[in-house]
């Protein structure tokens, strides 16, 4: 049934945001990871892609994550802790490029998205349900 | 003529798809160049050559006509962001309460038409 292939395109979109969800929590979390567990340095902020795609077996258009990539760019935030065993000749001990205002903005966003795909799924299954209540 | 119930069936069909696409573009609203969709309803009566050139004499130019046709998914680039993105959700939340509630209206005629075939046969009451 066409209306059951509209549903999983928005599960589609909430999966991605519930992915762009996770990332941006796994930042926030990491925002004063100074080490890594593989010992490079502290922990840089990653990045989620989307990525809309054509579904040649129903002929939607779903989204997909298709990749998540950690921020070599974006600089370190040095902080003067001398006392630290990570501090540099200077007394500087660098801290993930994680900003929380931009991490706090995806969330909300991923948020509002998320919503609006719940608010798709509502819709398409209210129309499902006036089908079948014609056979009553 | 078509029937009634062929008619509606064709709009629900219609209303169907239409849901699909505006699906597709709410889970888009945060993909990088992607530009909202939508598909076009068809006309009542209207074919695709209903504007075109009229072919009185053998020697007449055939005529293009300019008119989409019905089922044709549009792009629409008005709302532009920077990345390239033109979903704007309310939009799309609109597109589909309408799109629902003409389809809740199909079901009600759908279903009245029925009552009235068994109100002929007798049946209803």
């Amino acid at each position: 049934m066409d209306l059951m292939q509209t549903m999983n395109v928005s599960a589609g979109g909430m999966l991605a945001q519930a992915t762009r969800m996770k990332i941006a929590a796994e930042n926030i979390a990491n925002a004063d990871s100074v080490q890594s567990a593989d010992g490079s340095g502290p922990y840089r902020a990653k990045q989620v892609f989307f990525q809309s795609v054509l579904n040649r077996q129903t002929g939607t258009t779903d989204v997909q994550v298709s990749k998540i990539q950690r921020d070599e760019t974006s600089p370190l935030k040095a902080v003067y802790q001398p006392g630290s065993d990570l501090a540099d000749a200077k007394g500087f001990v660098q801290y993930p490029n994680v900003d929380s205002t931009i991490e706090n903005l995806n969330m909300r966003e991923a948020q509002r998205s998320y919503e609006a795909n719940l608010a798709a799924i509502d819709t398409t299954r209210e129309m499902a349900t006036r089908t079948l209540d014609l056979l009553r | 003529m078509p029937s009634l119930s062929q008619a509606l069936t064709s709009r629900m069909n219609y209303l169907t798809a239409r849901q699909s696409v505006i699906a597709g573009n709410i889970a888009n609203a945060d993909t990088p160049g992607y530009a909202a969709r939508d598909l076009l309803a068809s006309k009542t009566g209207a074919t695709s050559s209903a504007f075109g050139m009229l072919l009185t004499q053998a020697g007449h130019v055939g005529g293009k006509t300019f008119v989409k046709p019905a089922g044709t998914v549009v792009q629409d680039t008005r709302f532009l962001q920077q990345n390239g993105n033109s979903v704007r959700l309310d939009q799309e939340l609109l597109k589909q309460q309408q799109t629902s509630l003409d389809y809740r209206l199909m079901t009600q005629l759908y279903s009245k038409n029925a009552q009235f075939q068994q109100l002929a046969l007798g049946r209803g009451r």
